[in-house]
């Protein structure tokens, strides 16, 4: 019988549940592990903070779907505002509101995993079968260059000019008509996210989904972890609303996503190094342009085009991967510092604006250990993440290259998103990203990929979670989310997510 | 003044202490109030008048553009810090307060007057020396003011026409159409 998803006007006063598997977060990894154990049998119940926000709620309207389906109503950031953090809150986590590009784990990303941060059984070929599972429910496949949008045929144009490598890239839609609103919530449904995949085949199976369902802390008794004790919102308002839920379960499993997830351990009396530590983002830096040709960039597939040239310049320095981002009003505003009429005279000008972004490729050099998450006194999450001189460095280059494809796909004028911005509008004016400040709170920092926090490994002075998932400490406690990446992965990270859920299955079903 | 790009950050650790400059002496000065056009939720009505300054001079019209008194962005600003962690409310509400008091602007800048007492190009003036300034706390606190105000103002469907957006295309019902 197929459980409909529960909400919080479903729950009243206090409510006590057993079941086998309690999974913490609705995205990428508990959508996936959800749909596998309760496919097996087991009686999984999945508690999701966000709301439970469907095709009928997604009309494109930036102002209801930031708040509404983001971390802290959209404004989640760096302890100093420094980087502006797009994470999802809604059911399906991320994956309701992410732009649908798909990668595998890069091969040498899974080896070096291994060679150096003493992961065990997370080779390619380990990970190959699940991946060609998750890429055939989620009919993830390439988007026909044909159909790429103008500011993503400006990537491919630019770097097929220049000679570097670029590819059309792989997205989880069947359907999908081009309407770029990806970031809002699909509004046919043509992405493939796991509200309406994964976790609609765990419902199928019997597991019961409440949304609105926030976890305060895990239940952590004696040496194991009991389940989850639970205030419910009105997703709506992120208000509580007074009900609660006691979950108790045989295995407890986080797939509550980086920074989110170790929050959750340490408000549980979990916290043990290194916890919260090599947070990773993969820092992203954006480059607009101007077009004396329209771009319209607040339509179409937000991404269909994507280039590595640039992913790995050596063991001494951050490697990026170019990609573009969707140009809807505020999202494209957000991306600028300046403000007044000098901002509303750029806005101006939106349909002939490009954008291109590189994400950095954080935690594979010497020293760069990323970010930490704690929490402040009054139970906020406090994200620090230092602009080390090797991403300084990083960002410098992606500027000069990005201007690089811009200029070479024809844009009249490079603008940065300096606070005095860089003006480029010739080969010769790259030098004057030269002499400009990188670093936070000098331009634009966003990400819109968390990872680690939470890392696998072998060794328990180095990471908190072993190969197999389990807690290094208590018993019963899984984590299956990005926040078990050792580092960044120069890739999308919601396939890699998919892959490690959809063997975690196995992993779990073979406690049961 | 010359600071590192270290100390700066250094200093920002005391930013709270900076933040909290913003109360002294403020009950003496006289706020140019603005009257809300819906029932306040998160700020009182000094603290919604200081935003408002803020707004119009963030998003000032013009042009086919909208102010943001216009577009409603103060009042929906109220409308969202009233769903928002209320520890995270308060540190807007204490950059607001730093930003309008002149007691505290004659201490870091020589400025003798409040801010919603100042001309539009002082106002001006005192934001951008804010989005630029060496100490890290004010960086921040223009960041993220400007970041909620352009957020609510370019999100918007007020200003779309003057930007040359035709808006969402709406898909719920029935969608067969590439608008690429």
């Amino acid at each position: 019988m197929t459980e409909p998803v529960h909400t919080w006007a479903d729950v009243d006063g206090h409510l006590e549940i057993d079941c086998d598997v309690c999974i913490i977060g609705s995205g990428a990894g508990g959508s996936v592990l959800a749909a596998g154990l309760a496919a097996h049998g087991h009686d999984v119940v999945v508690l999701e903070a966000g709301g439970n926000f469907t095709r009928a709620d997604f009309h494109g309207d930036e102002s209801v779907a930031y708040p509404r389906m983001y971390q802290e109503r959209g404004a989640r950031a760096s302890a100093e505002v420094g980087i502006t953090v797009l994470q999802g809150r809604t059911v399906g986590g991320g994956t309701t509101v992410n732009w649908t590009t798909c990668f595998r784990t890069p091969d040498r990303i899974l080896e070096r995993w291994a060679e150096v941060h003493g992961v065990r059984g997370w080779s390619p070929s380990d990970l190959a079968p699940h991946f060609d599972a998750v890429e055939d429910r989620l009919g993830i496949a390439t988007w026909d260059a044909s159909r790429a949008n103008a500011n993503n045929k400006v990537l491919l144009d630019g770097c097929e000019a220049l000679g570097w490598q670029v590819d059309p890239l792989r997205r989880n839609v069947r359907g999908c008509v081009n309407s770029g609103q990806c970031g809002t919530g699909c509004p046919i449904d043509a992405k493939q996210g796991m509200a309406i995949t994964y976790l609609a085949d765990a419902r199928e199976n019997g597991a019961r989904v409440y949304a609105g369902a926030r976890v305060d802390t895990l239940i952590v008794e004696g040496d194991r972890v009991a389940g989850a004790s639970v205030t419910m919102h009105d997703p709506t308002t992120d208000q509580p609303t007074g009900a609660t839920m006691t979950v108790r379960a045989r295995r407890t499993v986080s797939s509550a996503g980086a920074i989110n997830g170790p929050a959750l351990l340490i408000r549980s009396g979990l916290d043990r190094a290194p916890l919260g530590r090599r947070t990773m983002l993969h820092p992203v830096v954006a480059l607009p342009a101007l077009y004396d040709r329209p771009i319209n960039g607040f339509y179409g597939a937000p991404q269909s085009i994507s280039s590595h040239e640039f992913v790995d310049r050596g063991a001494d320095r951050v490697g990026y991967f170019l990609e573009t981002p969707p140009l809807q009003p505020m999202l494209a505003a957000s991306g600028s510092t300046i403000f007044g009429r000098s901002q509303q005279e750029f806005m101006r000008q939106l349909p002939n604006i490009g954008v291109l972004i590189a994400l950095s490729i954080d935690g594979l050099v010497d020293g760069d250990e990323g970010g930490v998450v704690t929490l402040r006194n009054d139970g906020r999450i406090h994200l620090d993440y230092p602009v080390r001189p090797a991403l300084v460095e990083a960002f410098r280059d992606a500027h000069r290259s990005m201007a690089r494809i811009a200029l070479a796909a024809g844009a009249t004028q490079v603008q940065s998103t300096h606070l005095d911005p860089v003006v480029v509008t010739s080969e010769a004016d790259i030098a004057r990203f030269d002499d400009a400040p990188f670093g936070l709170l000098e331009h634009s920092i966003f990400t819109a990929h968390q990872m680690g926090g939470c890392a696998m490994g072998d060794d328990p002075a180095r990471s908190v979670v072993s190969s197999e998932l389990a807690h290094h400490d208590v018993d019963d406690l899984y984590v299956v989310d990005g926040s078990v990446f050792p580092t960044a992965l120069g890739v999308n990270p919601s396939e890699t997510i998919y892959g490690i859920a959809h063997r975690a299955v196995d992993i779990l079903h073979a406690t049961l | 003044m010359g600071l590192t790009r270290r100390q700066l950050l250094k200093y920002g650790a005391g930013g709270a202490a900076l933040l909290a400059l913003g109360g002294i002496g403020l009950s003496l000065q006289r706020t140019i109030t603005r009257t809300p056009r819906a029932e306040l939720a998160a700020l009182s009505e000094r603290e919604f008048s200081i935003l408002a300054a803020v707004a119009d001079r963030i998003a000032p019209g013009g042009d086919g553009f909208p102010s943001a008194w216009d577009a409603h962005v103060p009042e929906k600003l109220d409308a969202l810090f009233a769903t928002m962690h209320p520890g995270a409310v308060d540190e807007l509400k204490q950059a607001l307060a730093l930003l309008e008091n002149a007691a505290a602007g004659l201490l870091l800048d020589g400025r003798t007057s409040t801010f919603t007492g100042s001309s539009g190009d002082e106002q001006d003036d005192i934001l951008q020396a804010w989005r630029t300034s060496n100490l890290q706390v004010r960086r921040t606190a223009f960041k993220a003011l400007n970041g909620l105000i352009g957020a609510t103002y370019w999100s918007s469907s007020d200003v779309f026409a003057a930007i040359g957006y035709p808006g969402p295309l709406a898909l719920n019902a029935a969608a067969d159409e590439d608008p690429t």
